[in-house]
């Protein structure tokens, strides 16, 4: 009898119902160090003064990082669409957003942390904000179209003034947070320049991507771990923070340091579904029979990455009307904090494992060939990638590396493009 | 109260992307099965577990699974509704490759397969997975409160791997796509610029007593576009749920719901939703 198809009750539910499933901030870890974020509570300045002096006395404290001290990450580090400015903590006196973390304070236990965390005294220089979002925003652009071109079939305004029957709506919907059971936390070490991390993420493999991209070592030396994960929904599809700032509190106080976020660091911190509106006008035949689609919607777009929010696509690929326009505008708005992951109906097209990617209509093929690398977009094929059965970064990244001088990380130096 | 019922159809984007996957014939008659699968509390373990056994002509009993670890490999996230897809494709590949080797006597033998090229050079079509999703709302014309009395969601997501975890997702999928509908929103204060609403106390989502009668259903499908004919129905559960529940509550209310989600004052006082709007675009 085939096991596929079979109703199996899952394989590690008496460990999770007897609570013997250890997630990231459950491993038991010796010597363990526990960082604690501060968030910013503006939504947009600059950081004038962290004052540690209160908290670096009291009880337990090891340190506190922030811009002034903490590592140095790689700049072009990112995801799908090329540089992530979320993933740039602790970089400079920047506030972005609202809840952003600016300092980490690392100390023997959480509660520790916590107080000294309580006694940072943090000033700040705050700049008008806009969280305002709607369609027709001064700041408003057209969407990316990474994942394929609009759709602009027939005569929309033709087939419109034709219908019997036309409805012209406005649709909203809000900000949404993902809520996973789980809070985002990780529990990192070093060892021999190798990093380790239990991390609660929803791929590991890409989260030691990114890491080794932003500490520009080998993804071999980057070992990421997510045995048990409590829920995602795409708000853990990034490396998120939590992973982040411990990788560089461990290595600063060679000691493994956990972060376990709270609830509200959750919200505040980590990525969320961002607010869309939507305006769809459709024309019918008496009978019912479309004509026309024409499907115009914005969403609110973190400012420090290239998201897409995809809502037109249904409108492309369900219905067979004769016209279909479709509209996608982008917001940048200091409300949106980190971008979700955002996933292209066909293989990525600059992702690190495959490098075609075509459009939604069969009639209509668009090809787009990029160097493995994501931050050097090709209309060719890269010779490299192509042979490479791997076919992710490293073997392009040697290629590059070979001008920039920094072999085997990855990450291709600037001016090195023109090897790919 | 008003009752009303309403249905919403829809479809979602399916496909699958490149992963890496280990196979080793252990001397115990065990294999090992390795993957950088990430288990985000869907079952992904144990469909994968019944997906290895499948591909070998073994029991399930013979399969040790590793998922969760970026040393064992390149592999999709659990993300976009593509990771079951993506893994058991691999899988698959491995398991083929790895019972070319089984008539040589060594133990252990390893395959390990990377599906990247098979998947650049697949042909490109649409592949979606489609559901039907049915509500049946009660709306208290005194208070505007809604409440779901049933849902129903009939789903074609090809073949389906394990229909207890199947449903059990899907199920999940429509309680996010009801909390999406009723109860859902992030509160910006205009002023601040902060989030108003950040913990469990002012951010509503759906506990139990708001979910009395939920129930999903598979019709048979095989997509074609798969080895196995297989879909991910990741986020197809909560595609289409809001909808229904907002046809409903037009059904019940003779009132159309265009912005979510749908909350007493709305329905109270649907003449007013225009500025509605206008606070929703500060939030």
């Amino acid at each position: 009898m085939s096991t596929v198809g079979a109703a199996r009750p899952r394989i590690e539910g008496r460990l999770k119902v007897a609570g013997a499933a250890r997630y990231a901030s459950d491993v038991p870890m010796p010597e363990l160090a526990h960082g604690w974020m501060v968030t910013a509570t503006i939504a947009k300045g600059r950081i004038r003064d962290i004052d540690a002096s209160t908290a670096l006395g009291l009880p337990g404290v090891l340190g506190v990082l922030d811009h002034r001290n903490a590592p140095r990450l790689n700049p072009r580090a990112g995801n799908y669409f090329g540089p992530d400015g979320s993933l740039q903590l602790l970089q400079d006196d920047v506030i972005p957003y609202a809840g952003r973390p600016i300092a980490l304070v690392v100390a023997e236990t959480p509660e520790q942390a916590r107080a000294a965390a309580a006694a940072l005294r943090v000033t700040c220089d705050a700049e008008p904000h806009d969280v305002d979002f709607h369609l027709a925003h001064p700041a408003a652009r057209p969407a990316s179209t990474a994942f394929g071109p609009e759709a602009d079939t027939g005569d929309v305004d033709a087939e419109l003034a034709a219908a019997a029957v036309v409805v012209d709506e406005r649709y909203s919907t809000p900000e949404e947070s993902h809520c996973a059971l789980e809070p985002h936390a990780a529990t990192v070490w070093w060892a021999d320049g190798h990093v380790y991390a239990v991390d609660s993420n929803q791929g590991a493999f890409s989260v030691s991507e990114v890491l080794s991209a932003l500490w520009s070592i080998d993804r071999e030396r980057v070992h990421i771990r997510a045995e048990h994960v409590g829920g995602g929904f795409g708000g853990k599809s990034a490396c998120g923070p939590q992973v982040i700032l411990a990788a560089m509190a461990a290595e600063r106080f060679g000691r493994p340091v956990r972060i376990a976020m709270t609830r509200a660091q959750v919200f505040e911190a980590t990525a969320s579904r961002p607010p869309t509106e939507q305006l769809v006008r459709l024309g019918a035949d008496a009978d019912g029979r479309l004509r026309a689609i024409h499907h115009r919607a914005a969403y609110a777009l973190s400012p420090l990455a290239e998201y897409i929010e995809w809502c037109t696509e249904q409108a492309k690929i369900l219905y067979a009307a004769p016209a279909i326009r479709t509209q996608l505008t982008a917001v940048p708005s200091t409300s949106c904090r980190r971008p979700r992951c955002a996933v292209p109906a066909r293989r990525p097209a600059r992702s690190p494992w495959s490098r075609r990617s075509t459009s939604w209509r069969s009639g209509w093929r668009w090809t787009r060939w990029s160097c493995a690398c994501a931050t050097s977009p090709r209309t060719r094929p890269c010779r490299d990638c192509r042979s490479a059965a791997a076919a992710w970064f490293p073997a392009c990244g040697r290629a590059h590396a070979e001008s920039a001088g920094r072999p085997g990380t990855g990450v291709p130096a600037r001016g090195a493009r023109a090897r790919c | 109260m008003l009752i009303g019922s309403g249905m919403a159809t829809t479809s979602f984007s399916a496909g699958v992307f490149p992963s890496s996957a280990s196979i080793t014939a252990e001397k115990d008659e065990t294999f090992t099965v390795s993957i950088g699968a990430s288990d985000i509390g869907t079952g992904a373990r144990t469909a994968l577990t019944a997906v290895a056994a499948d591909a070998l002509g073994v029991g399930t009993e013979q399969i040790r699974i590793r998922i969760g670890d970026s040393d064992l490999g390149m592999a999709w996230g659990a993300g976009g509704s593509r990771g079951t897809t993506s893994w058991s494709f691999a899988i698959l590949e491995a398991a083929k490759k790895l019972r070319e080797n089984l008539g040589d006597s060594v133990r252990p033998v390893t395959a390990t397969v990377d599906t990247t090229t098979m998947i650049n050079f697949q042909p490109d079509r649409e592949r979606q997975t489609y559901s039907a999703v049915f509500a049946e709302v009660a709306v208290d014309p005194a208070t505007g409160e809604v409440r779901v009395r049933r849902l129903l969601g009939m789903f074609a997501v090809g073949r389906v791997i394990n229909p207890l975890l199947a449903r059990s997702q899907v199920i999940g999928g429509m309680i996010m796509g009801l909390s999406m509908a009723l109860h859902e929103e992030c509160l910006r204060d205009p002023r601040t610029g902060r989030q108003a609403n950040g913990d469990f106390a002012g951010y509503h989502f759906a506990a139990h007593a708001d979910v009395p009668d939920v129930e999903a259903d598979f019709v048979p499908d095989y997509e074609p576009q798969d080895p196995s004919g297989f879909n991910g129905l990741g986020e197809i559960g909560t595609a289409g749920t809001a909808a229904a529940i907002a046809n409903a509550v037009w059904h019940a209310t003779g009132t159309r719901q265009r912005i979510l989600p749908i909350r007493l004052d709305r329905v109270l006082e649907p003449a007013t939703a225009v500025d509605v709007a206008g606070e929703l675009r500060v939030a």
